[in-house]
Formats: C-alpha cells, sequence, structure tokens
C-alpha cells in the first residue's frame, strides 16, 4: 500500500498559516486560537497508527456474453484491524455502463470480517476487455493522509456481438462436394427426385419408378439429386464506419455477419470470413460449433483500419476463398475500395451478394434535424441509389439494409427468389 | 443534510464577526467569505472553502480590531471549532462524492465530529487556563518566545504528519522491493 498525502492536508494547513499569520499581525490572542483545532487535527493525524492492510478479491459472474448481457462484480475486502473508511473504486471498461448498483462505495471494516460490495456492469457492445481491477483507499478519519492499494485487472470478459436468427439466408448458386443440405444439379444419392430414365443395369431395384414401368410396359428409374454444402464467405468492410458506438455501421455489420454466420454453420455450410481493411484479416472456411466460436472471437476484434493502402483480394489464398463460394459482402459503401473489391470478385466469377447498409439512416440519428441537414441526407440517398444500380450492373446482387429493418425482412424475400432462380437453373 | 450542516457552520462563521462588530467594512468582508463559502458548499470545492473561511478569519481579525478591548475567548473557541467542522465537513463531501457511502461511515463521521468538537472546547479551555498562568508567570517581554514555541509545536505537528505518512510508505516500499526483483 501507498500513503499519500492529500491536498485536503496543505488546505488544512493554509488556513492554520492565515490565522496564525492574523494574530501576529493584529496581535490579538483570539487568532491563536482560532487556529489551534486546525493543529490539534494535524497532530492528531500524525499520531493515530495506521492500521492493518488490506487483502482484496475481485470475483466476476461472466466471462463470456453477449451485447446487451449483464456482469456481477463482487469485491470482498478483509482488514485484520477496524478500519473506519475505505474508498473502494472499480473503472467500469469502455462500451459497459453501471446497471445496478455504484461502482465506487466507501464503507466500514471490521476486524476479521469480510465485507462484500458488489455492483452489476451492462455490457452495451461488443468488447474484449479485463474486469477486477479495483483501486481501495484507506482514509484516516480527518481524510488528510490515504493509504493506496491498487488491484489489476486480471479476468478477461469477452462480449460477443449478438446474433439474431436467420431462418432463409440467401441461398448458394453453387454447392460444393461435401453432403450438406442444399439440392445439387447433379444426381446421386439423396432424397429429392430428379428425373425419370429408363431402367439400365446396375441401377438399383429400390430406385424403380414402379408406377411409371408399370404405365409405360418397360422398367423406368427415378434418379435422385445429391444434397451438397456450399462455401459462404462473409467479407466485412472495415475500412471505414459511421455512427456512434454501439451502433456504429461497423458494429450493426457484424450483427449481421454473426448472424449469416450462425445461419450458415447450422446448415452445415463451410463458413470463412474476410476482414476487408487497412489489414487484411482472414478465417478459413470451416464448420462447426468451433468454427463459430472462432468467427465470433475475430468479429469481437474487428476494427477500423484505415490506410491509404490496401491490399487486393488476390493475395487471398484460394483456400480462403474458395471457387464456387458465396462471397456476401457487408459494406455501408463509404469507401469506393470495398466497392471496387466487390465489383471484381463479381468480375472473377464469384456469386457475390452485397448487403449496403444505408449509412444515411445511421447519419440521421446522430444529426440535427434541420432542414438543410434533412436535404443533405436526401440527396445523399439519391447518390446512394445510383452507386447501388451501378454495383447492380457489374452484376452484383445487391440488397438495400436500412437500420431500422430487421435483417431477416431484408433477407428473406431475396433468399426466396434467389432460391427459386437457382431451383429453375 | 451535509449541504444544510454546512450551510448553517458556513453561515455561523460569516456571521459571528459581524455580529461582534457591526460595521460596513466587516460586513462586505463577510458577504465575500459568504459567496466563497457558497459556491464550495454547491460544488464541493476545497479551493474556494480555504478562500472563503480565509476571508472570515480575516473578517474576524478585522471586527476584533474594531471591536478592542478584552480577548473574547469564548467566541474565539466557537470560530475555531466552525473552521474545524467546516474544514471537515466539506472535505468529506468533496472526498465522496459520487460513491455510495454507508450509513455507518456517515454515522460515525458525526460522532467523530461532535467528539472533535467536544474535544476542541476542553483542550482550548486548559490552553486559556494555562496561558492565563503563564500570563501572571512569564514577563511581557517573553510573550514572543512562548508565541515561537506555538509555532515550533506546529512546524513539529507539520512534520510528524508528513513523516507519518512518509515513513509507513518507506516500510511498504522496502517490503515490496523482493516482490518486484522477483517478477
Amino acid at each position: 500500500m501507498t500513503t499519500r498525502i492529500k491536498s485536503q492536508m496543505l488546505s488544512a494547513l493554509s488556513l492554520l498559516a492565515v490565522a496564525l499569520f492574523l494574530g501576529l499581525l493584529t496581535g490579538r490572542p483570539e487568532c491563536f486560537l482560532v487556529g489551534a483545532p486546525l493543529l490539534a487535527m494535524l497532530l492528531w493525524t500524525a499520531s493515530v497508527p495506521w492500521p492493518a492492510p488490506v487483502s482484496l478479491a475481485c470475483a466476476v459472474s461472466e466471462d463470456r456474453l453477449v451485447e446487451g448481457g449483464v456482469v456481477q462484480v463482487t469485491v470482498t475486502l478483509t482488514a485484520a484491524t477496524a478500519i473506519p473508511q475505505v474508498e473502494v473504486f472499480a473503472p467500469v471498461p469502455a462500451r459497459a455502463e453501471l446497471a445496478a448498483g455504484r461502482n465506487r462505495a466507501v464503507f466500514g471494516l471490521r476486524a476479521g470480517q469480510p465485507q462484500q460490495w458488489q455492483f452489476t456492469i451492462r455490457c452495451t457492445g461488443r468488447a474484449r476487455f479485463a474486469l477486477g481491477e479495483v483501486h481501495v483507499r484507506v482514509w484516516d478519519r480527518a481524510g488528510l493522509l490515504s493509504q493506496e492499494l491498487h488491484r489489476p485487472a486480471d479476468t478477461p470478459v469477452r462480449v460477443y456481438p449478438s446474433a439474431v436468427p436467420l431462418r432463409r439466408p440467401p441461398h448458394p448458386r453453387q454447392t460444393q462436394t461435401a453432403s450438406g443440405n442444399y439440392v445439387s444439379p447433379a444426381f446421386g444419392e439423396g432424397l429429392e427426385p430428379g428425373e425419370i430414365r429408363p431402367f439400365v443395369p446396375g441401377d438399383r431395384i429400390r430406385h424403380v419408378n414402379w408406377r411409371t414401368s408399370v404405365r409405360l410396359g418397360q422398367l423406368y428409374v427415378t434418379q435422385y439429386r445429391q444434397e451438397r454444402n456450399a462455401d459462404v464467405v462473409v467479407m466485412l468492410d472495415t475500412l471505414t464506419q459511421i455512427g456512434l458506438p454501439p451502433n456504429t455501421s461497423l458494429d450493426l455489420s457484424v450483427r449481421a455477419a454473426a448472424a449469416l454466420a450462425s445461419a450458415y454453420l447450422a446448415r452445415k455450410d463451410r463458413v470463412g470470413l474476410i476482414e476487408y481493411g487497412g489489414t487484411l484479416r482472414w478465417v478459413r472456411p470451416a464448420v462447426g460449433r468451433v468454427q463459430y466460436e472462432r468467427l465470433l472471437d475475430t468479429l469481437l476484434t474487428a476494427n477500423t483500419v484505415f490506410s491509404y493502402v490496401t491490399r487486393d483480394l488476390t493475395v487471398v489464398p484460394p483456400r480462403i476463398l474458395p471457387p464456387r463460394a458465396l462471397v456476401i459482402a457487408i459494406s455501408p459503401l463509404l469507401d469506393e475500395r470495398f466497392e471496387k473489391a466487390v465489383g471484381d470478385l463479381a468480375g472473377r466469377g464469384f456469386d457475390v451478394v452485397l448487403l449496403a447498409l444505408s449509412p444515411v439512416e445511421i447519419t440521421r440519428r446522430v444529426v440535427s434535424r434541420t432542414p438543410l441537414d434533412d436535404l443533405a441526407c436526401r440527396l445523399w440517398a439519391l447518390e446512394r441509389q445510383e452507386q447501388l444500380a451501378g454495383l447492380c450492373r457489374q452484376g452484383v446482387e445487391v440488397l438495400d439494409w436500412s437500420p431500422e429493418a430487421a435483417l431477416e425482412t431484408v433477407l428473406a424475400p431475396f433468399a426466396r427468389g434467389r432460391q427459386r432462380k437457382v431451383a429453375v437453373g | 443534510m451535509i449541504r444544510l450542516l454546512a450551510g448553517i457552520l458556513a453561515a455561523v462563521l460569516v456571521g459571528f464577526p459581524v455580529v461582534s462588530a457591526p460595521t460596513a467594512a466587516v460586513g462586505a468582508l463577510g458577504a465575500a467569505g459568504g459567496v466563497f463559502c457558497a459556491i464550495a458548499i454547491a460544488r464541493h470545492s476545497i479551493p474556494f472553502l480555504v478562500a472563503g473561511a480565509s476571508l472570515s478569519l480575516v473578517e474576524y481579525a478585522m471586527a476584533l480590531l474594531l471591536r478592542g478591548g478584552a480577548p473574547e475567548l469564548g467566541g474565539a473557541i466557537l470560530v475555531g471549532i466552525v473552521v474545524v467542522l467546516l474544514f471537515q465537513v466539506v472535505a468529506f463531501a468533496a472526498r465522496f462524492d459520487g460513491a455510495a457511502v454507508s450509513r455507518d461511515v456517515v454515522r460515525g463521521h458525526l460522532l467523530f465530529w461532535l467528539g472533535a468538537a467536544g474535544t476542541i472546547v476542553l483542550a482550548e479551555g486548559l490552553l486559556v487556563l494555562v496561558a492565563r498562568e503563564i500570563v501572571l508567570v512569564v514577563p511581557s517581554p517573553a510573550y514572543p518566545a512562548v508565541a515561537a514555541l506555538g509555532v515550533i509545536l506546529a512546524v513539529v505537528a507539520v512534520a510528524q504528519t508528513v513523516r507519518h505518512a512518509h515513513g509507513s510508505s518507506r516500510v511498504e516500499r522496502v517490503r515490496e522491493l523482493p516482490r518486484s526483483l522477483g517478477g
């Protein structure tokens, strides 16, 4: 513990000096008497021994939670001797707020008895931080001296982006070779009947279509379509962001990416991630729960890294961006480099769906509602419509997403139409 | 509650000299001191409190000079107690502004302040008695020496307090050294 002389002591000394000076100046004993209690206070402070050191423990109720979740922090203090006033302060990390209780408290300690103090914080946005940092200050009665103890943060807490469940994510145009939930154009073992053709030696008896065979007088078999999975790569624009936390364009994009990853992984698809920003980061496509955790961990730290130098997507290895993969790009389209990258992918034959998050609505939330701002936003919206139309002309399927609308309502009509097109094709 | 208590103490501190010597100069100083004290109480600011209390002490000294006559020690003891308590109350509020303060701490402090006021009254009463005896024993040319003794006592008090603070921190530093070396 570190002992500190507080500024209050200097203030008390100043008052004492004023009283003594006035006493000397006026020659009146009353002024000395006025200063005497201040002197007594200083002497008393010097005479009282410091209490025994405080032992400190801190526990956190959760270390993994989603946005909006709450964590209860419990601080336990114990001292061998009684302490009249102990001040405890636990800083609340950024992207978190107090939900119940206070993070700064003053209480007394009884000898040998542990004293618990609890408060709850709500994690408002995705973040990775450490909890458990506590500052303890043991005050003397007069408040002139204090002993301080600092406990560093030691409990890492991860706040994952909240992923809304999606029932109809966009259907991939092309499938891969592993088994999955999509009906493939190729024939083979499966549940979905395809075409009927005459029987040839080698066909299984269980595939014989008896109704057709009886009607046409020779054996016919039903061919089944294979059920295959797909590769989906979510491409996140981290070049720039707009809005206020915890609802910046990047936060909304990250939530959408988490929801899409969850939906596709539930369909046994391989899902990967590319963070396209000042630094290019990626997660190799894979399946399963572990992959979901891996993707969430990467999304947790996704942040804007602006740079004038961006690497071309050709540097991304094919195992990260596999051929015939469905690429879902999520962006507010504020940086034309991302727009160009999406156009390049479409040009290289990838099945690209662009989820274009509207920055106009996000900006409207933070600017004043003056006629001039309103006019600027309307002009911006018109320019954006033209921008989206340009991307459509390049072969990119564009979904205009206003943050007010739920992601499901944006994706569902598109997914239905796309599924129909895929089935016909 | 704390603000009310501090307000009463500030009113006594500012008002007592005005009652003792009701003149325009004392009143003006009292008004200035009162404004500073009011700001200090409203904002829980120690610097404003020091300014306000210092002005009030100047006001008190001026009142004593204007009034003249024999020393009024009872009033001085009252002003001294009020200065200490006002300082303590505002410092307490400033220290724990925004914190959740348990009732035990507040109750303990109120008892401490009451105890401190009582102790100060007794101690100063004793001091007055001792001073009267000293006046009878010590010749008047030696008064400055007695005053110097008081100043030395004040310096010793401050030195002891600082030593008290630094002494314990040095012990802790020595104790923590091997741990920091050990990584």
